[in-house]
C-alpha cells in the first residue's frame, strides 16, 4: 500500500510538473490564434434550484434559457449529456430527466430539430447504456433521434489552439453541423482533471471510431491540454449542468452522490464551469484547463460573471476530493 | 419448434429485406446508421450476416466490390470512407468476414500482412521511462507485452487486440507460421494480463488508482472468442462463468448477440440469449443501428451452425 501511494504521488507530481510547464508557457497567443477568440466582457450564469428529479425541470430549463437570452427558434439542436457507464445506485450519468426536460424545452421553443448525441468513452454497447440508464423512454416519447457520436461520419478539423501538440482532430459531422450545441454535464469530481463539467464533457464528441475506446489518445496528449484544444475548436453554445445530485470523491465513476439541488445554465462554458466549481466549494483557478481557458475562451473570474437566480453562497455544497486535490479547496 | 423456426425465418427476412437491403449505400458498403457514409466495421458484419441469406446475392456482390475497392496498398482498410488512407483497427474484422466467405484468400493474405505489421508495444512517455528507470511501476498492467491499438502509435487495448488475434488464428489455421504464432502468443499474454480480478474483461484496465474496475460483457465475449482455443485455461473458465451470470441482466442487443456467439463457440447452452433476441431487437430497432442489426442476423445464423467467429469447421 505504501508503495502504491508513493507511485501515485510520483505520477501526480509528474503531472503537476507538466501542467505547470504548460501553464507557464501559455501566457502568450502562440498557443492559440490571435484574434480568433473574443471573450465577452461579462457572462451570464443562472443557478436555479431543483430539489429533485421529480420537479418541473422543463419549466426550469425554459426559465434558464430565457434569462440567459438564448435564441432557439428554427435551429438544429444537439444535446450532449454525459453518459459514461451504468451501475445501479450511482450518479455517473447526467440524469435522463434533465435531458428529457431539455428535449421538451427546446422543442417548445421552436427548435427545428432536437437530437441527443453522445460518444461514451469506455463502452461500445451504447444501446444497452441507453436502456439501462433510462434514456430510451425520453427519446422514444419525443421521437428524438439519438446519434452515437463515436460512430458518426467524421471530418478532420484544424485545431484553433495548440496545447496538445497536434494540428487537427476528427469530429462528428452531427456536431459540426448543429446550430446549437448544448453540453449537459453531471457536476462531478474527476480523479485526473479535478472536476468534469461542460468542457470535459466534450471528450464525448471525439469519435471512438477514429480514436478508440477508451479515448486514451486524449489522455496521451494531456487531459487539460485536450480539453482546451477541443473546446477552442468546437465549443458548447449553451450549458445545462446537472447538479441536482452530483458526484464527489473519486469521480467520475467511483465517487459518491452529493445532493446539491441545483441546475446551472449559461452560454459561456468557462463561466458556467467556474461557477459549478465554486458551488462545489473549490477554486476554479486551481484547475489547469479552466485557468488556461479563462485566458482566451471565456470568463473565469467571479467579477466577470453575472450571477442570475441563486447566489453561490446560498447553494454552496462543498465536495469531498481525493488525496492530491486538496489544493483545489484553497 | 416449427413455429419458432418460422418466426426466426421471418425475422431474418425482415432484417435482410426491410433493413440491410434498404440501407446499403450505392458504393456497396454500409454506414453505422442509415444515410451515413460507408464504414468498414458495419460492412464487415453485414457481409458475415448475409453469407447464407437467400436472395442476397446482388447485395453481397456489391459489398464484396466495396471491400475490394477500399483495400489499401498495405493490405489494410480504413475505418470509413470519410477517413481514407492507412490501415485501421477494422482490418482484422474485414479479414474475418472475408475468411468466413470464400474465394477472397488473396485479399485476406494481404490483410494478414497488414495486421502482422501493426502489432506493437505500448509507447512510453519520458515520465514513464524515467519512472521505470527509478524503479517505479506506473501501471498495474505489464506494459512490455505487445498487442494492437485503435490508432497507430498509441496504447494497446483489449478489443483491437482480440480482433487481430482472431483473424490471425483464422488466417493461419491450416499452416504453421512461427512469426505469426509468436505475436499471437504475446498478444494472448497481454489479454490475460488485462483480465479483471473477478474474471472477464473491460476495455483493458483491471484497476485504476487502486480501485478494482468491473468487466463488461461485450469485451469479455470478444476476449473469450479470441482465446477460444485456450478454453480449458482457468482464466477462460472464470470469465465464461462471469459472462453467463452477466447475460441474465444484460440490456444491450449488441452485447447479447456477442454473448450468444461466444457461448456457441464454447459449445455452451444459450437458449436464454436466444429467447431474448426478438424482444431486444424490437426495443432498440428505432435506433437503426446497422452494425447491431447485422450482428443479429449473424447470431440467428449461428443457431443453424454458421458461426463466423468459430475457429474450427463452421458447420457442426
Amino acid at each position: 500500500m505504501a508503495h502504491r501511494m508513493r507511485r501515485r504521488d510520483f505520477l501526480r507530481n509528474s503531472m503537476m510538473v507538466g501542467a505547470s510547464a504548460l501553464a507557464g508557457n501559455c501566457g502568450g497567443s502562440s498557443r492559440w490564434q490571435a484574434g480568433a477568440f473574443r471573450k465577452a466582457g461579462s457572462s451570464r450564469v443562472a443557478i436555479l434550484k431543483a430539489a429533485s428529479y421529480e420537479d418541473d425541470l422543463t419549466q426550469l430549463v425554459l426559465d434558464g434559457i430565457k434569462v440567459c437570452g438564448l435564441s432557439v427558434a428554427g435551429k438544429t439542436v444537439l444535446l450532449k449529456p454525459n453518459l459514461v457507464e451504468y451501475e445501479r445506485d450511482t450518479v455517473i450519468n447526467t440524469h435522463p430527466a434533465v435531458v428529457g426536460a431539455a428535449l421538451e424545452a427546446f422543442l417548445r421553443l421552436g427548435a427545428k430539430q432536437v437530437r441527443v448525441g453522445e460518444g461514451p468513452g469506455h463502452r461500445r454497447d451504447t444501446d444497452g447504456l441507453l436502456v439501462a440508464s433510462g434514456f430510451l423512454p425520453y427519446l422514444r416519447d419525443t421521437r428524438s433521434p439519438f446519434i452515437d457520436l463515436n460512430l458518426d461520419d467524421i471530418r478532420k478539423v484544424p485545431l484553433l489552439s495548440r496545447f496538445m501538440g497536434i494540428d487537427s482532430l476528427y469530429f462528428p459531422e452531427s456536431v459540426l453541423s448543429a446550430d446549437l450545441l448544448v453540453s449537459m454535464p453531471k457536476i462531478k469530481t474527476h480523479h485526473w482533471a479535478g472536476m468534469t463539467l461542460s468542457m470535459k464533457n466534450f471528450f464525448g464528441i471525439v469519435p471512438g471510431v477514429k480514436y478508440g475506446w477508451p479515448k486514451n489518445f486524449l489522455h496521451w496528449h494531456g487531459i487539460h491540454e485536450s480539453i482546451v484544444d477541443i473546446n477552442s475548436t468546437v465549443h458548447p453554445h449553451f450549458v445545462i449542468a446537472d447538479g441536482i445530485v452530483g458526484m464527489e470523491g473519486n469521480g467520475p465513476i467511483q465517487g459518491k452522490p452529493r445532493a446539491c439541488g441545483v441546475v446551472i445554465l449559461g452560454e459561456d462554458p468557462v463561466a458556467v464551469d467556474s461557477t459549478c466549481v465554486r458551488v462545489a466549494g473549490l477554486n476554479p483557478e486551481k484547475i489547469d484547463y479552466l485557468r488556461i481557458a479563462g485566458e482566451f475562451l471565456g470568463n473565469l473570474q467571479e467579477n466577470r460573471i453575472k450571477q442570475i437566480g441563486e447566489a453561490i453562497s446560498q447553494v454552496r455544497c462543498p465536495f469531498e476530493v481525493i488525496g492530491g486535490f486538496e489544493h483545489l479547496k484553497t | 419448434m416449427a413455429s419458432r423456426r418460422t418466426e426466426v425465418g421471418n425475422l431474418k427476412s425482415q432484417i435482410l429485406q426491410d433493413f440491410l437491403a434498404k440501407t446499403q449505400n450505392p458504393d456497396g458498403g454500409w454506414g453505422y446508421s442509415p444515410g451515413k457514409r460507408s464504414a468498414l466495421e458495419p460492412t464487415a458484419y453485414a457481409l458475415m450476416g448475409l453469407r447464407h441469406a437467400a436472395g442476397a446475392e446482388q447485395i453481397l456482390a456489391m459489398a464484396t466490390q466495396f471491400i475490394s475497392s477500399n483495400q489499401s496498398i498495405d493490405g489494410g482498410w480504413p475505418v470509413s470512407v470519410t477517413d481514407p488512407g492507412a490501415a485501421s483497427w477494422a482490418t482484422p474484422l474485414v479479414g474475418v468476414a472475408l475468411l468466413s466467405g470464400a474465394g477472397e484468400s488473396a485479399q485476406a493474405q494481404a490483410a494478414l500482412q497488414s495486421v502482422f505489421s501493426a502489432f506493437n508495444r505500448m509507447p512510453k512517455s519520458w515520465v514513464n521511462r524515467i519512472g521505470g528507470w527509478l524503479g517505479y511501476r506506473s501501471s498495474n498492467v505489464n506494459t512490455d507485452l505487445g498487442g494492437w491499438s485503435w490508432n497507430p502509435g498509441t496504447a494497446i487495448w483489449v478489443e483491437p487486440t482480440c480482433y487481430a488475434i482472431l483473424f490471425l488464428k483464422k488466417a493461419t489455421l491450416d499452416r504453421q507460421d512461427q512469426s505469426v504464432s509468436r505475436i499471437i502468443s504475446e498478444a494472448e499474454s497481454m489479454v490475460y494480463d488485462r483480465m479483471c480480478k473477478s474474471g472477464g474483461w473491460n476495455y483493458g484496465n483491471a484497476e485504476v488508482l487502486g480501485e478494482e474496475l468491473r468487466p463488461y460483457p461485450l469485451t469479455t465475449t470478444l476476449a473469450l472468442i479470441a482465446l477460444q482455443d485456450r478454453s480449458l485455461r482457468s482464466e477462460n473458465q472464470k470469465s465464461l462463468a462471469y459472462l453467463k451470470q452477466a447475460v441474465s441482466s444484460e440490456k444491450s442487443l449488441l452485447s447479447l448477440c456477442f454473448a450468444g456467439l461466444c457461448l456457441d463457440v464454447y459449445v455452451q447452452g444459450w437458449q436464454n440469449v436466444w429467447n431474448q433476441l426478438d424482444e431486444f431487437y424490437r426495443k432498440i430497432s428505432f435506433l437503426e443501428d446497422i452494425k447491431t442489426t447485422a450482428l443479429m442476423l449473424i447470431t440467428l445464423d449461428a443457431r443453424e451452425g454458421n458461426n463466423p467467429f468459430r475457429l474450427k469447421a463452421e458447420r457442426r
